[in-house]
C-alpha cells in the first residue's frame, strides 16, 4: 500500500534514492545528487525535503540520528526494491529501443 | 495610520496560493524602492525597513513537512536568507545570488503542494459557513417542528439564509475557481499558471466587487425584511440579528482595510469598499428610522381599538403577490407551493402602512390530494388544540375562512382561507389587545 502514490520515480527521485545507499544528510545529498548526475541533475532545498517526507512516509527510506539536530537518512530494504524495478524499468526501456533508436 | 516610525512601513499580507509568484515581484519591487521585508507579523502584517535600494532575488515557497529547520538550513546553506515565514506554511526567502540554486526545482511538485493548500483556503471557510448555518438551524427547531422550520417565514431563516447563502456562494465562485486553475495548472505541468501580478490586481478587483454586490445585496434585503419581522420577542433571533448586522459592518471595515494595505497597492478596489461603507453607514441610518418608525407604529396600532373600519378581505388588506408558484412542483405529499405576500397597501383611512403585522402562506395546487391532505392536517391540528374554531364565509370574496381566535390572549391569531383549489394559511403575529381582534372577528364573521 504505501507504494501506490509512487507508482514510478521521477528522475530526482530516482537520483535521491540512488544517493541514499550511503547514509547521508540533507545538503550532501543534494551535493551527491549533483556528482552522480555529472552536475546535470540540481535538486533544490524545497524539492528535496518535500521528497523525503514522501519517501519516509512511503517507508521507501528511513531517518537515522535521530538525537542530532541534523537529520540523515538512508534507503530502506522496501526502497531498494523500488529502486531496482525503476533501474530495470529504465534498462527495459533502453534495451527495447536499441535496434530501433540506433539506427535513425 | 500603522506607521509607528518613518523607517518601518506595514502592509496588512492577504495572500492565496496561486500569487507565489505575485508576492517574490511585490517584495523585488519593494528592494527597488527602498524597502527591505524585516519580518511577517502575526502571519498578516509585513513589516518593511528602509534600504538602499536594491536589486534581490526573492522566492516565496510553501512548505508543509516535518523537517522545516533542516530545510531551512538548506537553504542557508544554498545561499538564501529566509525573510519571512506565514503560517508555518509559507517561506519567503532572498539572496543576492544570481547563481542561487532554486528551492523548488520540480516545478510539478511545487504545483501539487500549492493546489493542495488552495483546497483547503476556500474549503475550510465553507466548512464553518455550513457548521454555523446548522447551528443557526437547529436553533430555530428547538421552539418549533420540522415543518415550522422549513417553511415558516420568520426573521432568523431570512437572516441565516442571507448571511450563509451569499458567503457560502462566495466561497464556491473561489472553489470553482481554483479548481479550474488546479485543472489547467496539473495538465500543463507549468509554472507560467501562476498567477501573475497583474492577473492579481485582476483578481482582486473582480472578488472585491463581488463582495461589494452581495454586501450591498444583503443591506437592501435586510431593509426590505427587517420591518415586516421588527416585532420579535425572541432574544436569540434578536441577538443572532444583531450579530449579523455587526458581522456585516466589520466585514465591511475588514475588506477596506485588506483593499487598502494590502501589499498589492494597485488595487483600485478601494473606491469600491469605500462606497460600501458609505452604504453600510446609510443601512445604519436607515434601521435606526426603521426602529423609531415601528415604535411609533405598535403605538398607532394600539389606537386602531375605536375604528369600525376593520379589513375582512385580501383586497381590504391590500395583499400584493411578490411571487408566483410553479404548480409542477408538487411531488408526493410535499407542498413544494408556497408563496409569499405581505400586505403593503395603506388601507388604513390614516395612511398608516400596516406592512409587517400579518403574513401569507400560501398554497395553490390543482392536485385535489394535496389539497385535501393540507386541509385535513391543518384542521386535525386545530381540533387537537383548545382553540375555537369557526368556519367563515366571506360575502365580498367567497372564500371560505378557517379562523382560530384564542379569547384569552389574541396575539396568536392563525387560520387559512379556502377558494377553488387555493388554501391560504394565515398568520397574524400581531402584538395588540384582543378587543381588537374580537371587533375584526365581528366585521369578518357579519352578513
Amino acid at each position: 500500500m504505501p507504494r501506490k502514490s509512487l507508482q514510478t520515480l521521477s528522475e530526482p527521485m530516482y537520483y535521491v534514492l540512488l544517493a541514499l545507499t550511503n547514509e547521508l544528510y540533507g545538503t550532501e545529498i543534494m551535493n551527491e545528487v549533483r556528482r552522480i548526475s555529472g552536475q546535470r541533475v540540481n535538486i533544490g532545498p524545497g524539492t528535496l525535503y518535500t521528497m523525503l517526507d514522501k519517501f519516509v512516509s512511503n517507508g521507501l527510506i528511513e531517518r537515522t540520528n535521530h538525537s542530532l539536530s541534523v537529520k540523515s537518512y538512508i534507503i530502506t530494504d522496501e526502497g531498494k526494491s523500488m529502486l531496482k524495478e525503476e533501474y530495470n524499468r529504465l534498462y527495459k526501456l533502453i534495451e527495447d529501443g536499441k535496434g530501433i533508436v540506433e539506427v535513425l | 495610520m500603522f506607521n509607528r516610525n518613518s523607517n518601518e512601513e506595514k502592509k496588512i499580507f492577504d495572500f492565496y496560493y496561486t500569487e507565489l509568484p505575485a508576492i517574490e515581484q511585490y517584495l523585488e519591487k519593494q528592494e527597488r524602492e527602498g524597502y527591505r521585508l524585516k519580518e511577517i507579523k502575526y502571519n498578516t502584517t509585513m513589516i518593511f525597513e528602509k534600504c538602499e535600494p536594491r536589486e534581490i532575488r526573492y522566492c516565496a515557497e510553501i512548505f508543509k513537512g516535518s523537517s522545516t529547520e533542516e530545510f531551512i538550513e538548506s537553504c542557508e546553506s544554498k545561499g538564501w536568507e529566509l525573510a519571512g515565514q506565514c503560517n508555518n506554511e509559507l517561506y519567503i526567502f532572498r539572496t543576492q545570488k544570481s547563481d542561487a540554486v532554486d528551492i523548488m526545482t520540480d516545478e510539478k511538485e511545487k504545483l501539487r503542494i500549492c493546489a493542495k493548500r488552495i483546497a483547503h483556503q476556500p474549503g475550510r471557510w465553507t466548512f464553518l459557513g455550513l457548521a454555523v448555518f446548522s447551528i443557526i438551524r437547529l436553533l430555530s427547531a428547538v421552539n418549533g417542528d420540522v415543518e415550522t422550520v422549513l417553511f415558516e417565514t420568520n426573521v432568523l431563516n431570512f437572516y441565516s439564509l442571507m448571511m450563509i447563502g451569499f458567503y457560502l456562494l462566495i466561497n464556491i465562485v473561489k472553489i470553482f475557481d481554483h479548481v479550474l486553475w488546479r485543472f489547467t495548472s496539473l495538465r500543463n505541468n507549468t509554472n507560467s499558471k501562476f498567477t501573475s501580478l497583474k492577473n492579481t490586481i485582476r483578481k482582486r478587483r473582480v472578488y472585491a466587487l463581488f463582495v461589494c454586490v452581495y454586501l450591498i445585496v444583503s443591506h437592501l434585503v435586510i431593509l426590505w425584511i427587517d420591518p415586516a419581522f421588527r416585532a420579535s420577542d425572541s432574544a436569540i433571533e434578536n441577538t443572532v440579528l444583531a450579530a449579523f448586522i455587526v458581522c456585516l459592518f466589520l466585514g465591511s471595515i475588514n475588506h477596506f482595510l485588506l483593499s487598502k494595505l494590502s501589499f498589492n497597492k494597485k488595487d483600485k478596489s478601494v473606491k469600491v469598499i469605500k462606497a460600501l461603507i458609505i452604504t453600510a453607514i446609510i443601512t445604519c441610518g436607515l434601521f435606526a428610522m426603521g426602529n423609531y418608525s415601528q415604535k411609533m407604529s405598535a403605538e398607532f396600532s394600539k389606537e386602531m381599538l375605536s375604528l369600525e373600519d376593520i379589513p375582512v378581505s385580501l383586497t381590504d388588506l391590500g395583499v400584493e403577490v411578490e411571487k408566483s408558484a410553479d404548480k409542477g412542483s408538487v411531488k408526493g405529499t410535499r407542498f413544494g407551493q408556497f408563496y409569499r405576500f405581505t400586505s403593503s397597501a395603506e388601507h388604513y383611512e390614516t395612511g398608516e402602512n400596516i406592512s409587517g403585522y400579518m403574513h401569507y402562506i400560501v398554497l395553490v395546487s390543482d392536485y385535489p390530494d394535496v389539497r385535501q391532505h393540507f386541509i385535513d392536517k391543518i384542521l386535525k391540528e386545530y381540533s387537537e388544540s383548545e382553540l375555537d374554531f369557526v368556519k367563515i364565509t366571506s360575502p365580498e370574496t367567497e372564500w371560505d375562512y378557517y379562523c382560530k381566535v384564542k379569547k384569552e390572549d389574541v396575539n396568536e391569531y392563525d387560520g387559512f382561507a379556502v377558494k377553488d383549489n387555493t388554501v391560504i394559511f394565515l398568520r397574524w403575529p400581531v402584538q395588540c389587545e384582543k378587543d381588537f381582534f374580537e371587533v375584526a372577528y365581528e366585521n369578518l364573521f357579519a352578513e
